[in-house]
């Protein structure tokens, strides 16, 4: 029934043993304990879920766990440096771009692809950036604002 | 002392973990052993159930339990609110359905099984035969006489019917110059936080005790409903509430809490269910959905003299059962005279019953509704009278010296200055300037329009006869290590909660917002509250804080004093200190006094005479009630404690060949009294207002005439993303209320409440017609620029 | 909500996933993306006994030149490389436009061309684009290879002229011809939403703005992209300007059977056809060169 796995997550080694249907984000939430990364739908569109695999963020209800033998994959679990926020982290905490917290990891894993790809995004950059993570407490406002920040911040932090 | 901490922007406690993944929702949690519900849902929007076969399922291997409506029929769901007018569906609704099913969606049969998809395939092999009954879902065909009846019992399908008649509305009928009609309506749709609903329920058989963990707005009111339904001695329930993923009046209910705490007594084993966002959309708890038949009688002046409102909602296949859903005609009717000063007003408001998803509470509760009314009556009225709009709202407002008003309705306004919000907004769009732009750009066959409306948020309500129908409790303790705990009822939504009221406690005991941890979200814990419903928490939770906070203090005063050994009025508390006013270093900290009181020298060294006789301890606990809302349906009838305002406006472009319509900006000068924290008030404002947007222009919980719901996906069901975000300008003033002690008034719901009007009024503005439908799709818009040319309106 | 229950194969080769797709036939699903296939099976829609993830087949996923000029993509090459890729942008822009604005950046991440051309439902947004393009797509089977011409390869709603144990490789694409414009313009309510109405549209000017060569395919109003003929005609060897594209898109309709859902009706669908072919047909005159 099941198959064994090998994958790392936040650079840690982890053996799974999975059956195919297993989704990938099942496989993070309820077998790795890494519960940072949230469902939110069925059909893919509220990127709750959202994962690095690989180093390209993608939704990890939309994969299969087996899919992931000998990925490296990053939760938001990855992000901070211990206690060490990230600056895209201090950036929302700051700017006040969470409420509810819910589409927050997905958002940030998110808003840390797009950054990486376009280190100085405009606003309208920003926002195509993140169409993939709904947001129903904030009316993205203050999303907005905290990757410009993040950005900033980043910027600098390389100075 | 320094008041310093009310009126900062000070940052959230709960971001670093929310920001880090360490966040618990209820979903996140694990306990040995947990078994996994799903429910069977019904295919049909109107049936009886002849049988159901549940033999093949219970055999699947990794299914422990199936329960059908039959086995669960001993627990009918109890009435959460109850109002004059309102008919009892009492004993004739079950967390499933028993004999029929009412909606598409409605639960039928539920299995525990060791994991996830094992529940699900379970599903799959219940058979179920149905008959199929005749369906409505329109609003006026289930008024009709020989409609399908939801409830055979009640004889027809209206649930709530509220007549009212206020002032001499004859008088103003016959005085008018004009009587201006419209049918308003908006379509049904709903909050949908990203997190839908979850619940744990964890039955100790040998304590009896009874354990949930469950993603609500109120903790206590799951569980009370729960101790009535199962008939579990209520101190032997706990109710915790971890983070919650947003509720919006979503997370207002309780009625499918009950399967899994069966199967968890049935099992002796933690039973969890997850909502997945399929039975979010056909089974969770909606809202809006209604019609107004509404006239208006003015002078030629635009002086409004009465309105009259019939007003339909559809409550689909019930509303006060599963939570208190059925308020909002009634709140429709009592907050629709706005900010205007109105003499004559006649409602008769119903809530009728259809094969829909039952009805809810939705950020508004009926408040929304109401400034539909006039806010959007003005607006045709404008074009009828040829005078504009803001000059017709100009000439109505209740003035500032007026305040506390006593609405013609019942409410008492405590305080407001909507001439001032108007100049404003009005001033912030330049909108002198933008009303000649607009004409210019017309004829280069470009269409913008200016919306604008006003606003009135009542909040903190106190529905009575309903479940929480008036009180709030708040604990503040010192521990003997000086640590300072506040703990309260009000969970955190994602408002903010766990922070802004330590801003408050924080400058009533001199401390710091750090030096506080707040417990919420946990019936074992706190004192009784009623949740964070009809934007409570600035009116009754920091209202219930400061009266704390101010016991509290005066004990650390008398023991401080105590302890120095100086008289009361010689000492006050800053900083963290008891200190001598006339010698500030001399001095004793929170810490010093704790633990003088608690061991070192001890009680009856630290604590003066008085307070060892009466109430030797560092914690006060009090109860709330707000002093100016009613106790019974007799008028006067305030259901609210606070009333804060705004005026808002916004400027949309119309595509003439598409229909696609473009707001290029919203603007808003809001007024919630004494502001807490503006970062997180204005986070509420521009999540609000894209809500509002939303259901002007996107969300709509399409079904077919046979009750099916067409819209069971995001893919369908249109919440805005990122694109769709809008730049909202915000500006405030600050009008305190007089009934508060901070002066705070609440304001979580009332960015939602005018923005639809807004935008509606901004179309209508655009091109010279009426809207009559909302959402306004481009399909429709490009309809009404059609009629806009046939009309020569544009 | 969580899928049926089903075997998994994960080949490395080409003709392993072949082999696997003969044994299994109509029982077995490819999985490349998953972004089409994934949500129905969680919604039970589907259930495949048999998926074949050919995810892990090498060099499916490239964007190439050949001398011949023609540019040879994988059927595995995600959009977001598309998107990415300087050759796309430069030698066919319109692969670059339908790449950067379809879904959202997780799907731009995930969705590959491949598995949008095969999934061959309506709202399929490549589909239009590469039928205008008159693409070449490449199949292997246990027979060996086949050349598929994109007009010749749906069927129909869901339905491709893929035999059973065939999977597309490659699409080969026409680079842009000097004094050509193409575009790929979409009506969308919401970002990321499938597109009421697409339009696909390559036009190449010759001397005096006559047009040489037009290609119209409009997308989601049929089960299968339909070719605008009548709007072609119309311009075919006319000197183009905006008053003849007005009249020529207004024929656009010609053939499309649009359906009402939840987003729009039949009847604003067929109006937005003519809207949109003139937005598209003014975009790509204008890309060619048309308004110097």
């Amino acid at each position: 029934m099941g198959k064994t796995i090998t994958l790392t997550v936040n650079g840690v080694t982890h053996e799974a043993s999975v059956e195919p249907r297993m989704l990938l984000v099942d496989l993070i939430r309820d077998k790795l304990h890494l519960t940072g990364t949230h469902i939110g739908c069925v059909s893919g569109k509220c990127g709750a879920c959202t994962i690095l695999l690989n180093g390209i963020s993608v939704k990890s209800c939309m994969i299969f766990a087996i899919q992931a033998d000998g990925a490296d994959i990053v939760t938001i679990e990855g992000i901070a440096k211990g206690d060490k926020l990230h600056p895209i982290q201090e950036a929302f905490r700051d700017n006040h771009g969470l409420q509810c917290g819910f589409c927050t990891p997905g958002m940030v894993i998110s808003a840390y692809q797009l950054l990486k790809k376009n280190p100085d995004p405009t606003d309208d950059e920003i926002k195509k950036g993140i169409t993939g993570n709904l947001c129903r407490c904030t009316g993205y406002t203050n999303i907005i604002k905290s990757v410009k920040d993040a950005a900033k911040r980043m910027k600098e932090g390389e100075k | 002392m320094n008041k310093k901490w009310v009126g900062t922007d000070v940052k959230r406690k709960q971001d670093a973990r929310l920001l880090t993944g360490q966040g618990t929702y209820v979903d996140d949690v694990q306990l040995p052993g947990m078994l996994y519900c799903s429910y069977l849902r019904s295919p049909y929007a109107h049936a009886r159930i002849k049988k159901i076969d549940t033999s093949k399922a219970v055999k699947l291997p990794g299914v422990v339990t199936v329960l059908t409506g039959e086995d669960i029929k001993g627990y009918p769901l109890p009435t959460c609110i109850d109002q004059p007018g309102q008919k009892s569906v009492d004993g004739l609704v079950f967390p499933m359905a028993v004999n029929k099913v009412r909606w598409a969606g409605e639960p039928v049969a539920a299995v525990a099984a060791v994991d996830r998809y094992i529940s699900e395939d379970a599903l799959e092999l219940i058979d179920v035969e149905y008959e199929p009954l005749p369906v409505v879902v329109d609003i006026e065909k289930a008024m009709e006489k020989n409609a399908p009846l939801l409830y055979e019992e009640l004889g027809d399908n209206i649930l709530v019917r509220i007549p009212a008649t206020f002032g001499d509305i004859d008088k103003a009928f016959n005085e008018a110059d004009h009587i201006i009609s419209e049918r308003l309506y908006e379509q049904r749709y709903s909050g949908f936080p990203l997190e839908a609903r979850c619940t744990i329920a964890n039955y100790k058989s040998a304590d009896k005790k009874l354990e949930i963990w469950t993603s609500t707005q109120g903790p206590f009111q799951a569980r009370s409903y729960i101790s009535r339904v199962l008939n579990i001695p209520e101190q032997n329930i706990r109710v915790i509430v971890p983070d919650v993923g947003g509720a919006f009046g979503n997370k207002w209910v309780w009625g499918d809490d009950i399967v899994p705490c069966l199967f968890s007594i049935m099992t002796g084993k933690p039973v969890k269910w997850t909502e997945n966002r399929m039975e979010a959309f056909m089974a969770s708890p909606h809202s809006r959905d209604y019609i107004y038949d509404v006239q208006v009688a003015c002078k030629n002046d635009g002086k409004i003299l009465g309105v009259k409102s019939n007003m339909i909602a559809n409550y689909g296949a019930e509303a006060a059962n599963r939570g208190p859903g059925a308020g909002p005609v009634v709140a429709a009717g009592f907050s629709l005279l706005g900010p205007y000063k109105v003499n004559a007003l006649s409602i008769d408001h119903i809530g009728v019953l259809t094969n829909k998803s039952f009805y809810g509470a939705y950020r508004g509760y009926g408040k929304d509704m109401a400034n539909r009314v006039l806010e959007r009556m003005i607006n045709i009225m404008s074009r009828e009278l040829a005078i504009p709009p803001e000059e017709i709202r100009r000439k109505n407002y209740i003035q500032p010296n007026e305040y506390p008003y006593r609405q013609l309705s019942g409410s008492l306004y405590d305080s407001g200055n909507l001439p001032e919000l108007q100049r404003r907004t009005l001033e912030m769009m330049d909108y002198d300037n933008l009303k000649k732009d607009k004409e210019r750009l017309r004829k280069e066959g470009k269409y913008i329009g200016i919306g604008i409306a006003a606003k009135v948020e009542p909040s903190g309500g106190i529905p009575t006869n309903a479940f929480y129908a008036g009180y709030e409790g708040v604990s503040v303790k010192i521990t003997s290590e000086g640590g300072i705990i506040l703990a309260h009822g009000l969970v955190d939504i994602g408002q903010g909660t766990e922070s802004t009221l330590t801003q408050v406690v924080a400058d009533e005991l001199g401390v710091t917002p750090d030096d506080i941890r707040a417990i919420i979200g946990d019936t074992d814990m706190t004192p009784c509250g009623a949740g964070p419903f009809s934007s409570r928490g600035a009116s009754w939770t920091t209202s219930c804080t400061v009266n704390a906070c101010q016991k509290l203090r005066e004990k650390l005063l008398k023991v401080g004093a105590n302890l120095l050994k100086v008289k009361l009025e010689e000492v006050d508390i800053a900083n963290g200190k008891v200190y001598l006013k006339k010698t500030p270093s001399k001095s004793l900290t929170i810490r010093d006094i704790a633990r003088a009181a608690h061991y070192f020298p001890g009680v009856y060294a630290a604590y003066p005479a008085d307070m060892l006789a009466e109430d030797a301890s560092l914690e006060v606990t009090t109860y709330y009630t707000a002093p100016q809302p009613p106790v019974s349906w007799v008028p006067p009838i305030c259901f609210y404690t606070t009333h804060a305002t705004a005026f808002e406006g916004a400027i949309v472009e119309v595509d003439p060949d598409t229909g696609i319509l473009k707001i290029k900006k919203y603007f808003t000068t809001h007024d919630c009294g004494k502001v807490i924290n503006h970062m997180i008030v204005d986070g509420q404002i521009h999540g609000g207002t894209l809500q509002g947007i939303a259901g002007a222009m996107y969300e709509e919980l399409q079904y077919d005439e046979n009750g099916q719901l067409l819209t069971t996906t995001f893919m369908d069901y249109l919440m805005p993303t990122a694109a769709e975000a809008v730049d909202i300008q915000i500006d405030r003033i600050e009008t305190p209320s007089p009934f508060t002690p901070l002066g705070t008034k609440g304001a979580g719901e009332g960015a939602i409440c005018a923005t639809p009007s807004v935008i509606v009024n901004a179309v209508e503005d655009a091109l010279g017609v009426t809207v009559k439908r909302t959402p306004l799709t481009p399909e429709r818009v490009l309809s009404l620029v059609k009629e806009a040319k046939q009309k020569k309106t544009i | 909500m969580r899928p049926k229950g089903f075997e998994y194969f994960a080949p490395n080769t080409i003709d392993e996933a072949i082999g696997l797709l003969g044994k299994y036939e109509e029982e077995a699903k490819i999985l490349a993306g998953g972004l089409s296939l994934v949500p129905l099976m969680k919604l039970r829609l589907a259930e495949p006994k048999y998926l074949i993830d050919i995810n892990k087949i090498p060099n499916l996923s490239s964007v190439t030149e050949g001398n011949d000029g023609v540019l040879r993509i994988g059927a595995l090459t995600p959009y977001y490389i598309l998107e990415g890729s300087g050759l796309i942008r430069t030698k066919s822009p319109i692969i670059h436009e339908v790449a950067s604005t379809l879904g959202d950046p997780q799907v731009r991440n995930r969705g590959t061309i491949g598995g949008n051309i095969c999934h061959a439902d309506s709202a399929c947004e490549f589909l239009p684009v590469i039928l205008a393009l008159d693409v070449e797509l490449k199949a292997m089977s246990s027979s060996g290879e086949r050349i598929i011409k994109a007009s010749d390869f749906f069927l129909g709603m869901l339905s491709t002229a893929l035999n059973r144990g065939e999977l597309l490789t490659e699409i080969g694409v026409k680079t842009i011809l000097p004094n050509t414009g193409q575009t790929y313009q979409k009506l969308v309510v919401r970002s990321g939403d499938h597109p009421i109405v697409s339009v696909a549209a390559i036009i190449k000017l010759g001397k005096n703005k006559i047009c040489e060569y037009i290609n119209i395919r409009l997308g989601s109003v049929a089960p299968i992209p339909v070719k605008a003929r009548e709007t072609e005609k119309a311009l075919l060897g006319e000197k183009i300007n905006d008053e003849l594209i007005n009249s020529a898109a207004e024929l656009s309709t010609n053939g499309i059977e649009p359906i009402s859902d939840t987003h729009a009706s039949s009847e604003y669908r067929t109006e937005m056809t003519k809207v949109m072919t003139r937005r598209a047909l003014k975009l790509a005159f204008n890309r060619a060169g048309g308004n110097k």
